[in-house]
């Protein structure tokens, strides 16, 4: 249900005119910057009469470039927020690079509360 | 004019006093509760190939420290150093560094025969660590502070 919905908000996903792939877990095409998606981990946020009420949902945004990829992160970043996600700083990644790939790699981890 | 005068008993001054000289004592052995718990969790999390190899060794607990910036009283989980990697085909032992090793596996890489195994950041577990951070501030502070 979350991978429809975040493949709804990156549907035609653009930035600075590029059009740029996200897809869940691999990408398997051509293009040489791209973003992949997965769940990390879920935790629980509320508990009631012996069960979980609502849970949190943390997913990992995987940015691959080999150019400037600082336009690409806020972008994930402001559709993500409008659409229910919260941004978690210490869950993301430093910057990386892959000397043998010339990949620069960021992970944004984002956050959504859902009900059980 | 009517005039009230209350003093605090001797026993509650003393019990300030004490929590007071014991903050950092406090704070220090709280945030020690909750790194341990992470710790064990890491510990159960960590990638299959970790289990036997050297970087286990370099996977520590730090000292409680300040920050100087805030006052902040912090205790780390960490993987730091160098540490040997198993022998390639050659039989040759390589040294690698244990954080950029952790991150590669923490977060994959572009390479398909890489994929991420998130170990390090799930196991941080908000409701374990705070209910560890409380236990430990009710027993240091002798029982005056409780939940």
């Amino acid at each position: 249900m979350i991978n429809e919905l975040i493949e709804r908000i990156f549907t035609d996903f653009t930035v600075d005119g590029k059009s740029i792939p996200v897809s869940f877990l691999v990408y398997n095409g051509k293009a040489t910057t791209y973003v992949t998606y997965q769940q990390i981990h879920a935790d629980d946020a509320l508990g009631a009469d012996d069960d979980i009420v609502a849970y949190v949902d943390y997913y990992d945004f995987d940015i691959y470039s080999k150019g400037n990829y600082i336009s690409i992160v806020e972008a994930i970043k402001s559709l993500l927020k409008a659409n229910g996600f919260t941004w978690q700083p210490i869950k993301s990644s430093g910057d990386f690079y892959e000397p043998d790939t010339g990949y620069y790699h960021k992970t944004l981890n984002f956050a959504i509360e859902r009900s059980n | 004019m009517a005039k009230f005068k209350m003093e605090l008993p001797d026993q509650i001054l003393k019990d300030f006093e004490r929590i007071y000289g014991g903050t950092d004592k406090i704070f220090g052995g709280m945030t020690k509760a909750g790194a341990e718990v992470v710790y064990t969790r890491v510990k159960a999390n960590v990638p299959a190939a970790f289990r036997d190899s050297d970087i286990m060794k370099t996977m520590r607990l730090s000292k409680q420290y300040k920050t100087p910036t805030d006052d902040g009283i912090n205790t780390q989980v960490m993987f730091d150093g160098y540490f040997y990697t198993k022998p390639d085909k050659y039989g040759k032992r390589h040294i690698a560094p244990a954080p950029l090793v952790c991150n590669m596996f923490e977060y994959g890489s572009s390479k398909h025969k890489y994929p991420k195994h998130p170990f390090f950041r799930k196991s941080f577990n908000k409701a374990a660590i705070e209910k560890a951070m409380l236990e430990a501030q009710k027993s240091l502070s002798g029982g005056l502070l409780d939940d």
